[in-house]
């Protein structure tokens, strides 16, 4: 266990210091800037307090989600293609721990995306949020955070799995920006894709949010909330681990690291 | 006369073998799940997202505008992400001096790059705005559809250019990923589609309008609620010209890398 926690830490260094460079960060920062802006004014037009906190809160998880699906989502072809895959097959490290630690480390930059992101709704609304219980916000957004993790976790070894080629996150990022409920209560989506978003954690956990923003109105809705997006990240964790003793095994039997 | 046409035929043909050779491969995208995602669940998904924020702020038919100018600005991604990366790759994989040691006509060579990306552009659109009725409920009954259907065309057209322009910076720097989003997210807030141009000052309102796809949105929308030709025409030369203007300082920058780089003896100037 304590290998697994030093090898998770080691990862976990390693991409800090590859993405803190400012070369890589800056442009990633001035990208959100332009979006969070626009869902800001679209926010306002509602002028519904509640909503631009959702706004507030919720776009720095959509930039979290779209670097982090996509630098995690290839991070075990990058580790491929830099030759370093072999050294994990060879020691007793499991994969699952290295892109664990890049994960964290993910999680921490998203930090400077939150605080522009923060800055954007600010002084375009000019106003300052409003939560009406903030003791229930903060874990039922660690609870969003956890399945944004998970499901991001479990593309690494997708990626691989079914040899995905460039443009392969091309739909997978979209799909859990639409259904993630980080802009919106699913409740706003097409009846369709509602049913699609409900397999997703963070949608879940995400109506706690709301809950949390505007005040409970039922606590067997905030509570499920909750219980669901534990029930999903506990699935995705599972469907994760099984996926990367799937790609070990393929490696260590196929002999080759070659799709 | 018969040399004419013979010219003529070996040039569309040299055309033609370059437009796919480049497509087929530098086109990054161009795997059955990768088009796919891009292609149809992309816009399909983007639109979702746009219409289920929207509904923050509009509804009824200022939404349905807003769907509509959606679809065509689900062509940017797959223009500009397609064209972008092929000239990355390009010096990436080391064809670039292959392309300047040989003596292929360089115009016909620019031209040829961004040709079987737009109807890539083309199939976004489509499938945007099948979306956007299934979505939204779009009314095409007064919809013009000549008008809709050149909207979409020169819109194409123009973010080609564009992305030829971007393109060549790419070809500089072997990088299109950097900057990709930036200038994607910054000219979609400028082209109108979502941001009403009336909410920025004057001066960003007509600078928004040299951007690509800010006019042909205004053609389109036009278009769809049944405005004739001569309502339509105004804009559509604006998106058309503003596409020249791309093209030409695309195609000038295009030339003076080889020429600067065929100085230097290298393809990357940074080194000097």
């Amino acid at each position: 266990m304590l290998d697994k926690i030093r090898a998770l830490y080691a990862s976990f260094l390693i991409q800090l210091k590859l993405r803190s460079s400012l070369s890589r960060m800056v442009p990633d920062l001035a990208a959100a800037i332009p979006t969070t802006a626009t869902w800001t004014w679209l926010a306002l037009q509602s002028h519904s307090k509640d909503v631009l906190t959702y706004i507030f809160i919720g776009s720095p998880l959509v930039a979290v989600w779209a670097t982090a699906a996509f630098i995690i989502g290839w991070s075990l072809r990058n580790e491929k293609s830099a030759m370093t895959v072999p050294f994990i097959i060879v020691s007793r490290t499991s994969m699952m721990s290295v892109i664990s630690g890049k994960m964290f480390a993910e999680m921490l930059m998203a930090i400077p995306y939150g605080m522009l992101g923060t800055a954007v709704v600010i002084a375009v609304s000019r106003q300052l949020p409003e939560i009406a219980n903030i003791w229930l916000l903060v874990p039922s957004l660690l609870l969003a955070v956890t399945g944004l993790f998970v499901l991001s976790l479990l593309l690494a070894p997708l990626a691989l799995a079914v040899r995905g080629r460039g443009g392969f996150f091309n739909g997978i990022i979209p799909l859990g920006t639409a259904m993630g409920g980080f802009l919106y209560p699913i409740s706003r989506l097409p009846h369709a894709f509602q049913i699609i978003a409900r397999f997703f954690p963070m949608s879940w956990a995400m109506d706690s949010v709301w809950q949390s923003i505007r005040g409970v109105d039922s606590w067997g809705v905030f509570f499920r909330g909750w219980g669901m997006s534990l029930l999903l990240s506990a699935i995705f964790f599972l469907a994760a681990w099984w996926l990367f003793r799937v790609v070990e095994k393929q490696i260590r039997v196929s002999g080759s690291l070659e799709n | 006369m018969k040399a004419f046409w013979a010219l003529v035929n070996k040039t569309g043909q040299n055309f033609i073998t370059q437009a796919i050779a480049t497509y087929k491969g530098l086109f990054g995208w161009l795997s059955v799940w990768s088009f796919t995602s891009v292609a149809i669940s992309a816009p399909i998904l983007n639109m979702v997202v746009v219409t289920s924020v929207g509904s923050y702020a509009f509804s009824g038919e200022a939404m349905k505008n807003v769907a509509v100018g959606v679809s065509i600005g689900a062509m940017n991604y797959i223009i500009f992400g397609g064209i972008t990366q092929s000239y990355a790759y390009e010096r990436n994989l080391a064809t670039a001096q292959m392309l300047f040691a040989s003596p292929a006509n360089r115009f016909l060579n620019y031209m040829s790059r961004s040709m079987l990306h737009l109807p890539n552009g083309l199939l976004c659109f489509a499938v945007s705005l099948t979306s956007a009725w299934l979505i939204v409920g779009l009314d095409f009954g007064p919809a013009n559809w000549l008008g809709m259907i050149l909207a979409a065309v020169i819109t194409a057209l123009t973010l080609t250019m564009f992305a030829q322009m971007l393109g060549v910076f790419s070809f500089i720097t072997s990088d299109w990923s950097t900057y990709f989003n930036p200038v994607l997210n910054t000219i979609g807030i400028l082209n109108g589609i979502v941001l009403p141009l009336v909410v920025f000052p004057k001066s960003i309102a007509e600078i928004a309008r040299f951007v690509p796809m800010t006019n042909g949105v205004i053609a389109i929308r036009a278009a769809y609620k049944g405005s004739e030709m001569s309502g339509i025409a105004v804009p559509l030369l604006r998106e058309f010209s503003n596409g020249l203007l791309y093209f030409l300082v695309g195609y000038i920058g295009f030339v003076i890398f080889e020429r600067v780089a065929k100085r230097q003896g290298t393809l990357d100037l940074d080194e000097h």
